[in-house]
């Protein structure tokens, strides 16, 4: 008899949801401009800025569907980088996606974890770029490196890092609501607008900050403050720029650099890097489009190239190692 | 694998974490009979042995553990503060790692909550082994006798949980109980000199010092400030926390095996014992977080010898000499 009326609980759920794909889609953008690592911005004072590197972790992900329901996801982490769009959310069991929440930085719990608790390709395992920090043990909720011009001839020229460190920076971002998505895959798009989060902060005088320090509260406070995420349910601005590759190496480990990159195509590319006699040393095949290719390999210091290809394209990119 | 799995397998290890953190009591025959009763421990251990002495865990090749925490010094280095690869010069003094397993949380200042967590942090600090963690995994992968002790003790490949896990369940049979004060708390009375009696109760009744350092370890593990400047040049647990409450505050350090763990304070300020004793009888600095219980005092100089005698009664020969602590190839092998 239970069997029996727990087969028609499955049936009847199952009637109801199906098993979707749902697909995060996190619009990177400099106050609407299309973001890259590299190029240069202007800060809301007027000066010129870039970024080396903007990462940071949402987590307790849940989404609301299907009248009304939650379903917090079994899996609720995502690591988002500034060079990188898409992210799954995993199959879940629903029909339509009502409405969706997160929270910028790590949850307690898993803050407490370490990154020795989960398999190697978790975004809460050891990352390179790192995102822990060893002695007071917790991950960096966000990490926005680069340089902004303090001499006023418009080159970026002083660099800051702010890396906040501390469940005291943890945010519960405003919930999108209103959302009606019954699409076979559903993707949820969000704008992130980085310009937002560094409103209000001098980043000539931040220098290295690696804690929980009043400049790293303010970039956690401007996430709801400022709205860095919004979401508009028509449109993305995403859809106004045309892609290009872009492809940027950031040297935090100047002994084993990191490759972020985020390709013209949309198909999955094979990665191979070469040393300059074109030996070929590392390689990789049908990786995702856009992501980091951590250079995970004791390489001798001088010049190396990645190539990034599959039918469609062909990507040359020199970067340098130094031991 | 589903999330809830990673959980599940988080949770029973942890729980066998904790089950043979019970079974560690304050004796160094712990360390053998362990060993027997379970193989897979005794093959943690045993890697996180190797671990401890392996240079190949710095960038260069220059630098492992005992660089810094040498058995023969009780796990320090004798150094006012530490250097690590490329001949840095590192902001803080090397504690003992003696009993280190009994301590609540980790460093100087507290901030790091467990011993696994702990040996995450000479890997990226630039001024240790300015590594990481992915790259020290593949080296130790290309290490036969380790990859076997990883399958024999967790039945894995060396990943970053068994790096941490290995060294931890080394560090924590770094046991101290036989040093002639232990003997003296175990009821053998002759063990202590009537002038190491004599220092013990200044130590713990006449003077403040038990107040702080007081237990078998000769720590109550409290954050507090002992007054050694009115500025410092190391905020203390404050790094962490940002309050000014937590200015230059540092844990109260264990004094087993003081007399082997010169020069002493956060910043290896202090060259000797005589000079620790000269400024605690100054009363020691003003300082806004200082411990109320450090106030002036005077002492003979009988009591000073008496009071430095009973330093030498915490000395664990057995515990430096320990064998089971140390690599039988390091011999002769030079160390930096
Ligand atoms: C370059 C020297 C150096 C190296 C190498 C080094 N340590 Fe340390 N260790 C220190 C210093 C200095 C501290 C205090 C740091 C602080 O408080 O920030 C410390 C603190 C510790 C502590 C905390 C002890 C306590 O009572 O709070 C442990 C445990 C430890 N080290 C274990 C290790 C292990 C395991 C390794 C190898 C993976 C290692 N150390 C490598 C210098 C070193
Ligand atoms: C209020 C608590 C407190 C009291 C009381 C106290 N201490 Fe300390 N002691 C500390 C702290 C905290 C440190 C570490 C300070 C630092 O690293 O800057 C320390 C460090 C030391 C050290 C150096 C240990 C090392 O390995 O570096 C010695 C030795 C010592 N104390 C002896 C004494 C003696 C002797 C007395 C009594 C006269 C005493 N302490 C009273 C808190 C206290």
């Amino acid at each position: 008899m239970k069997v029996f009326l727990f087969s028609v609980g499955l049936l009847m759920s199952t009637a109801c949801f199906s098993q979707k794909d749902i697909n995060l889609n996190l619009v990177h953008n400099y106050n609407g401009a299309s973001f890259s690592y590299g190029t240069n911005y202007t800060t809301s004072d007027g000066d010129a800025v870039l970024f080396d590197r903007v990462q940071y972790y949402l987590s307790g992900i849940e989404l609301t569907h299907d009248g009304g329901q939650s379903l917090p996801l079994a899996d609720p982490y995502v690591l988002g980088s500034g060079n990188v769009s898409n992210y799954s959310l995993g199959n879940q069991m629903v029909s339509t996606v009502e409405g969706l929440s997160f929270d910028l930085g790590v949850d307690v719990t898993a803050n407490g974890q370490g990154l020795s608790s989960w398999p190697a390709n978790h975004p809460l395992a050891a990352q390179s770029p790192s995102m822990d920090w060893g002695w007071p043990a917790g991950y960096f909720f966000f990490v926005i490196d680069g340089m902004v011009d303090d001499s006023g001839d418009g080159v970026p020229n002083r660099p800051f890092s702010m890396r906040g460190l501390g469940d005291a920076l943890l945010r519960n971002v405003t919930p999108f609501t209103g959302l009606n998505n019954s699409d076979a895959t559903i993707t949820l798009t969000v704008d992130v607008n980085i310009a937002d989060w560094i409103l209000g902060i001098d980043l000539a005088q931040v220098g290295s900050d690696h804690s929980g320090s009043p400049i790293n509260v303010k970039v956690a406070d401007n996430t709801n403050d400022e709205t860095v995420f919004t979401m508009d349910p028509l449109a993305s601005i995403d859809e106004l720029w045309t892609k290009e590759s872009k492809i940027y190496a950031n040297y935090e480990l100047p002994y084993a650099p990191t490759i972020f990159y985020n390709l013209a195509t949309s198909d999955r590319v094979d990665i191979a890097v070469f040393d300059m006699t074109g030996k070929r040393i590392m390689e990789s095949k049908n990786e995702p489009f856009e992501g980091s290719y951590f250079i995970r390999e004791e390489l001798k210091t001088g010049s190396y190239f990645i190539v990034f290809s599959n039918g469609e394209i062909e990507e040359n990119f020199r970067f340098v190692v130094k031991q | 694998m589903p999330k809830g799995s990673y959980f599940l397998v988080f949770l029973i290890l942890a729980l066998i974490a904790i089950g043979s953190r019970g079974s560690y009591t304050p004796d160094f025959y712990i360390v053998q009979t362990y060993a027997e009763d379970s193989l897979e421990q005794a093959a943690q251990i045993e890697l996180g042995k190797h671990l401890f002495y392996e240079k190949a865990l710095s960038r260069d090749s220059s630098v492992s553990c005992a660089t810094c925490h040498k058995p023969e010094l009780a796990f320090t280095d004798g150094l006012p503060t530490s250097i690590g690869i490329f001949d840095q010069v590192g902001p803080r003094n090397a504690p003992t790692l003696t009993n280190v397993g009994n301590r609540p949380y980790l460093l100087l200042d507290g901030v790091n909550p467990t011993l696994e967590k702990q040996t995450f942090v000479p890997i990226q600090e630039h001024k240790e082994f300015d590594f990481h963690i992915l790259l020290v995994v593949d080296r130790l992968n290309k290490n036969e006798l380790y990859v076997n002790l990883a399958k024999k003790g967790f039945n894995s490949e060396i990943t970053p949980y068994v790096y941490s896990h290995a060294l931890a369940a080394f560090e924590r049979t770094l046991v101290s109980s036989h040093s002639p004060y232990d003997e003296y708390l175990r009821g053998e009375k002759s063990a202590l000199s009537a002038s190491q009696k004599r220092g013990r109760d200044l130590f713990f009744d006449k003077l403040y010092c038990g107040k702080c350092h007081q237990g078998t370890d000769l720590t109550n593990d409290a954050l507090t400030n002992n007054g050694l400047y009115e500025v410092y040049a190391d905020s203390g647990r404050m790094r962490l926390t940002e309050v000014e409450s937590d200015r230059a505050v540092f844990k109260v350090p264990t004094l087993r095996n003081v007399m082997l763990t010169a020069p002493y304070m956060h910043d290896g300020s202090i060259r000797t014992i005589e000079d620790v004793l000269a400024h605690y009888k100054s009363g020691g600095s003003h300082h806004k977080n200082k411990g109320e219980e450090i106030v002036p005092f005077e002492l003979t100089n009988q009591e000073e010898r008496d009071l430095v005698n009973f330093f030498h009664a915490l000395t664990d020969t057995y515990f430096v000499q320990n064998e089971a602590f140390r690599l039988d190839d390091l011999k002769g092998q030079p160390r930096k």
